[in-house]
């Protein structure tokens, strides 16, 4: 395999980790109608890509299925580390930045904001820099947090198992190109944007 | 012609209104404890500002752990109103405004005490400091202890203190130390084993983020 990697969760329903090239944190995430949602709804559910070693700069995006919760990961390691963006969560009222420590659960960042179906979620790190994206647009500001070092792109999901909550996901090294067939779903407009890191 | 000079004239006040109502808002800066679990629905957060667990919470811009140590930095825009309520709070130290203003005789000894108390040394801060040369220390002496975190766990478990000797610590914590300050491009040669906890943390914080640190959209 080679970065930057891709998936579109094409497989059976409840197939957890999504395939081979995932690894699973706490619960994981699992195949739901050709998209990914936590793998027992109600929990927070993470897999990340391990068919490819990340640089330690890195980036993850994919799209929002029906408004539904969950969004990219970044620098996840061992079973219970990662930064990822939260979407969506709070019964739905609000997106935020987290990062998951030992296990402890931290807010970096409020945003005060939802996302829809189809809406692209990003998050990047690139040193102790974090930032968030919608659809292209950074949201809230840059975050300074250095407690992961490193580790691999990832996706994750709060969503009840009936539902599909996430897809089309990529990830990849930052300052790397994004691949092309990922850039085709979303909207012609956010694709200059989407290749920001 | 009378109405549109009279529709012309509201929308005019009506923005000036809300400009007003928006400049009022202002940066702050607050030291405040940690409030949470740090698992679902309490998440760690920073008390007064823990929007996940209290949707009515003050907001804020930025905020930073110190590790798993009981505080937060926070930056907040806030106006007066919410500014003082927090203020209220016995366990707050909130930063003057503006930050370039010198740490007043009366306030070192406050802002000495609120630090320490987090773990956080302070006995370097004098009143030849400006707040903004204070919050810039102690932001990389932050972000050295996130990382000591992600390695490793709490420093200050164990019963040690700020004035605990490196030597004093269990190897392992001893060990993640240094590596976390290395991994951040800090240099460790000069720290032994007799230095104090307090002197090695500010050693190593003054060697971080040379070209600035962003908090909040401020660099500090």
């Amino acid at each position: 395999m080679s970065l930057p990697a891709t998936d579109t969760f094409t497989g059976t329903d409840g197939t957890s980790p999504p395939n081979a090239n995932w690894t699973n944190q706490d619960i994981g995430v699992a195949i739901k109608t050709n998209a990914v949602t936590s793998a027992s709804g109600g929990s927070y559910g993470f897999s990340y890509w391990s068919a490819d070693v990340f640089n330690n700069d890195q980036y993850a995006f994919c799209t929002n299925v029906g408004g539904q919760n969950g969004g990219p990961v970044v620098r996840a390691s061992g079973t219970n580390n990662a930064y990822f963006l939260d979407e969506n969560d709070s019964g739905g009222s609000n997106t935020y930045l987290f990062k998951r420590v030992a296990g402890g659960y931290t807010v970096v960042q409020t945003f005060g904001l939802t996302f829809a179906g189809g809406d692209v979620g990003k998050i990047s790190v690139s040193g102790t820099t974090i930032k968030c994206f919608k659809n292209g647009a950074q949201i809230g500001t840059d975050s300074t947090d250095s407690s992961l070092a490193s580790g691999s792109a990832g996706i994750m999901s709060l969503t009840a198992s009936t539902l599909p909550a996430q897809d089309s996901w990529e990830g990849g090294n930052v300052g790397a190109a994004a691949a092309a067939s990922l850039l085709v779903p979303p909207p012609m407009a956010r694709i200059p944007t989407l290749l920001q890191c | 012609m009378r109405a549109v000079r009279t529709f012309v004239f509201a929308a005019v006040s009506v923005l000036l209104f809300a400009a007003s109502a928006a400049a009022q808002t202002e940066m702050r800066y607050y030291v405040v404890p940690r409030s949470g679990t740090g698992q679902f629905p309490t998440p760690y957060e920073p008390k007064y500002f823990n929007q996940f667990a209290d949707p009515s919470a003050l907001p804020f811009v930025g905020t930073m752990d110190y590790g798993l140590e009981n505080v937060f930095l926070v930056a907040a825009d806030l106006t007066p109103a919410q500014h003082t309520a927090v203020t209220a709070n016995a366990d707050v130290l909130a930063v003057p405004s503006p930050i370039d203003a010198n740490v007043s005789a009366l306030a070192l000894p406050t802002v000495q005490a609120k630090l320490e108390a987090g773990n956080i040394p302070a006995d370097w801060v004098t009143t030849a400091m400006t707040y903004q040369q204070v919050l810039s220390r102690v932001l990389r002496l932050v972000t050295l202890m996130q990382r000591f975190n992600g390695l490793f766990g709490r420093l200050f478990a164990g019963g040690a203190t700020l004035d605990t000797r490196i030597n004093q610590l269990p190897v392992n914590a001893r060990n993640a130390l240094v590596s976390a300050a290395q991994s951040l491009g800090a240099d460790t040669s000069t720290i032994q084993g007799t230095t104090l906890l307090r002197t090695a943390l500010v050693i190593v914080a003054d060697q971080l983020f040379p070209s600035g640190l962003p908090f909040g959209g401020v660099t500090f």
